[in-house]
């Protein structure tokens, strides 16, 4: 049996763009992350990096490619070693890469990678240990590392969902600053599309193993096309009193990876599922120039002349509760 | 008429290096078929208040003021008030008092040993802040003994025959109850050095069958090793007596009102997706037909489609089952979908209290401000967001004055020497910053 986490993704990586890489839990969008870094291996197909496909490279040309890559881990409470002060952990790469000669030169690197990933002033932090920082002075710890070998491209794996709310919003300004900066791409993996809208160009949404919609972030979030991101953009909550929410249009529960639907993988949980949608599988649809869904009814629903049919009712369960909450007296109010 | 009434309440949990003040002075009552939220980052005391409430704290924690007072039929409510208010005098007088005795001895002496005097002074004022139920009924002392004394000639009378004493007699004794600060479970569970007693019968009797409370992370929450309907029928088996079958009929009931299918009962946790793990801790808090349930962040590690279909539940259950409600988020967003009320946290004090239209419409703390401004949204314009600078306090040595003066960005002198007080620009609407009335009249935030 296989567990197909990835089943035939493409998408490109522009320089100095960040692609947000957005789905539900188990969707395959760290698979994903990790494939691009060459941590898992593809079964099939190619990653090319500046032209070369990484899996045919040779363990030196591999050891030379991570340089160029880097990434950014969701939990900087783990993806720090607790032993390791910052000025260990931040030049960990530097001693393995053999750049900067002599301690003074890498803790002159360090310092700038920390001062650019907003630890100011740098100096201050070099002694300090994990559990002496806090939350998002640690996820700066893990970015500044990344930072420090001038990479080509970083890979961040939900940097901000550990954090506080207070906090996130700094560590995300200062991806972004970064990129401007350095016009360094990133792919930004999360499962958060209100996230993925402030962060990336472009967007790519992932289901089951495949990018089941992608385009220019703006126009994605505003036109939404395939049901299943329609779905995920309605079951956002969104920070203005005034918002009516409407049942979310989805049903039943996310189907095993093993064994997936036949035809289209998301039409066990469409609404719009018609019989083609079970037998053939659906085509990637160019909607609009750089916007693609893969849905049979793709055209139809971003042109408007197809819309998910209200969500059936829940049945009524008040006989139920009257009788359990009898017996302990009337409920409240 | 509240249903639970937080008055004053201080839980401090004792570490090495002192007291982690988890929750210190939080005044709060939810009425009954209300939804109240509660918001605020990690670490500012909202599972704590929780926790204090259904009385599930760890044995470190210490409550060192205030009162829980669980009362369902709420009749002592106006007496409560009374009593309160003529107790509430007294001990400012006291304070007073005190405060002058503290000021009138020598300052002490830079390196000097500490003065054990001043320091008992300062500990007695300190507890006359955040008065306990017992702090209460000391000084109430005249009041009880007169009460006590009218039930023993109203039940006389009664006993010759006088029709009218029946009547007044009930009265009496409520008021008595009210000035004996009856209600409190703190009072009742509370050991002298402030921690609570795991058992009470009286506690037994409200912990589950009234207030219950649906776990943060349902996924760790679950027995794995039993069946989850095996774990739901303990529930309900501990507390009435019921069998086997009947328990069973009672947990598929439950089942269909959460949305679980039946035949899903026998399984175990790990057969369980997490959307109806969570759906299972909702069942099982709903199991006694409580009056209070708690859901401390019931959504937080689901996934968005997951976690707005729970929500969806929350709010369809709210609506058949009239329950009352204490909805613990760190996302604003996610609790203004179902919350009448919401109350947002910050180092262990309620700093802002408003209807969920107004939290957003008219925000009169900064600390609120920021953290409505710190998340990003699908709908509108797409605008930069700010995070609040710095990061949440130490609770053992908080901020002088404010709490929150050191990431405000409209702080000013006084904001560092004095705790602000509740502005309450309009009934409902309370926040704790020194500028909340500027803030009110202006109708916006700006720094004056």
């Amino acid at each position: 049996m296989y567990v197909h986490a990835v089943d035939g993704v493409s998408f490109n990586l522009m320089q100095g763009e960040i692609l947000g890489l957005v789905g539900e839990s188990g969707c395959g969008k760290t698979t994903t992350g990790r494939l691009i870094s060459r941590l898992e291996t593809p079964t099939e197909g190619f990653i090319l990096f500046e032209g070369a496909d990484i899996a045919s490279l040779t363990a030196r040309e591999m050891f030379d490619f991570r340089r160029d890559l880097q990434m950014i881990f969701q939990d900087p409470y783990e993806s720090l070693n607790p032993r390791f002060s910052v000025l260990r952990a931040v030049s960990e790469p530097l001693l393995i890469h053999g750049i900067a000669n002599g301690r003074e030169q890498r803790a002159e690197l360090v310092i700038h990678a920390l001062e650019d990933a907003g630890l100011r002033p740098g100096q201050d932090f070099l002694d300090r240990f994990p559990h002496e920082m806090s939350g998002g002075q640690r996820q700066r710890v893990a970015i500044a590392r990344a930072l420090v070998l001038n990479p080509k491209v970083i890979i961040a794996d939900e940097p901000v969902s550990m954090l506080d709310v207070s906090i996130r919003a700094g560590v995300m300004n200062l991806m972004l600053d970064l990129r401007d900066k350095y016009r360094i791409p990133y792919v930004f993996i999360t499962h958060d599309i209100a996230v993925a809208r402030y962060m990336s160009d472009r967007i790519a949404v992932m289901y089951l193993g495949r990018i089941v919609e992608s385009g220019p972030t703006e126009e994605v979030v505003s036109r939404p096309t395939h049901p299943y991101t329609r779905a995920l953009l309605l079951a956002v909550p969104v920070p203005d009193p005034e918002h009516t929410y409407t049942q979310v249009p989805i049903k039943g529960e996310l189907p095993s990876p093993i064994d997936l639907p036949s035809g289209c993988r998301f039409r066990t949980r469409c609404l719009l599922a018609q019989d083609i949608c079970k037998t053939t599988a659906p085509p990637n649809v160019e909607v609009s120039p750089g916007h693609t869904a893969e849905c049979h009814f793709a055209q139809d629903i971003y042109e408007g002349r197809l819309v998910e049919p209200p969500m059936p009712e829940q049945s009524v369960v008040e006989d139920i509760a009257q009788k359990l909450f009898a017996s302990h007296g009337p409920p409240a109010k | 008429m509240p249903l639970v009434a937080v008055r004053d309440l201080r839980v401090y949990f004792r570490i090495r290096q002192g007291w982690v003040r988890a929750v210190d002075g939080v005044n709060l009552s939810i009425d009954r078929g209300e939804t109240v939220g509660l918001v605020g980052e990690s670490g500012c005391g909202k599972t704590t208040l929780a926790y204090a409430i259904t009385q599930l704290l760890p044995s470190n924690a210490h409550i060192l003021g205030g009162q829980v007072i669980w009362e369902p039929d709420g009749k002592l409510y106006p007496y409560r008030e009374e009593y309160w208010k003529i107790a509430a005098e007294r001990i400012a007088k006291d304070i007073e008092a005190l405060k002058a005795r503290l000021a009138a001895m020598p300052k002490p002496e830079e390196g000097s040993k500490p003065d054990a005097e001043r320091a008992a002074l300062e500990e007695e004022l300190e507890l006359l802040r955040h008065p306990l139920s017992v702090t209460y009924r000391s000084y109430l002392e005249p009041e009880i003994r007169a009460l006590e004394a009218k039930v023993a000639e109203l039940e006389a009378q009664m006993e010759q025959g006088s029709r009218g004493a029946g009547r007044q007699l009930a009265q009496v004794q409520a008021r008595l109850a009210a000035a004996r600060q009856e209600g409190d479970l703190m009072a009742v569970t509370r050991r002298k050095d402030g921690r609570l007693r795991e058992y009470h019968p009286k506690l037994s009797a409200v912990r589950w069958a009234q207030i219950s409370i649906v776990f943060q992370g349902a996924m760790n929450a679950l027995n794995p090793v039993y069946t989850v309907g095996d774990q739901i029928v303990e529930a309900i088996q501990t507390h009435e007596q019921m069998s086997d079958d009947e328990a069973r009929k009672r947990v598929e009931e439950l089942y269909r009102l959460v949305g679980i299918p039946t035949d899903r009962i026998d399984n175990y946790p790990h057969e369980y997706s997490g959307g109806m793990k969570q759906r299972a801790m909702i069942a099982m808090a709903l199991a006694l037909g409580p009056r209070l349930v708690i859901m401390d962040e019931p959504t937080t590690a689901l996934d968005v489609i997951t976690a707005a279909k729970i929500m969806d539940e929350i709010r369809r259950l709210q609506e058949t089952l009239k329950m009352t409600l204490i909805i613990i988020s760190h996302d604003v967003s996610t609790v203004a979908k179902v919350a009448d009320r919401i109350c947002v946290m910050y180092a262990g004090e309620i700093i802002e209290e408003s209807s969920s239209k107004k939290i957003f419409s008219q925000t009169l703390h900064p600390y609120t401000e920021g953290l409505l401004g710190a998340f990003p949204s699908v709908k509108g314009e797409k605008k930069r967001i700010e995070s609040i600078p710095g990061s949440p306090p130490s609770l053992v040595t908080p901020p002088s004055g404010c709490r929150f003066h050191p990431r405000c960005k409209y702080a000013k002198d006084i904001c560092t020497t004095t705790p602000p007080p509740y502005v309450v620009p309009e009934p409902g609407h309370r926040s704790l910053c020194h500028f909340s009335q500027d803030f009110y009249t202006q109708g916006a935030l700006t720094r004056t």
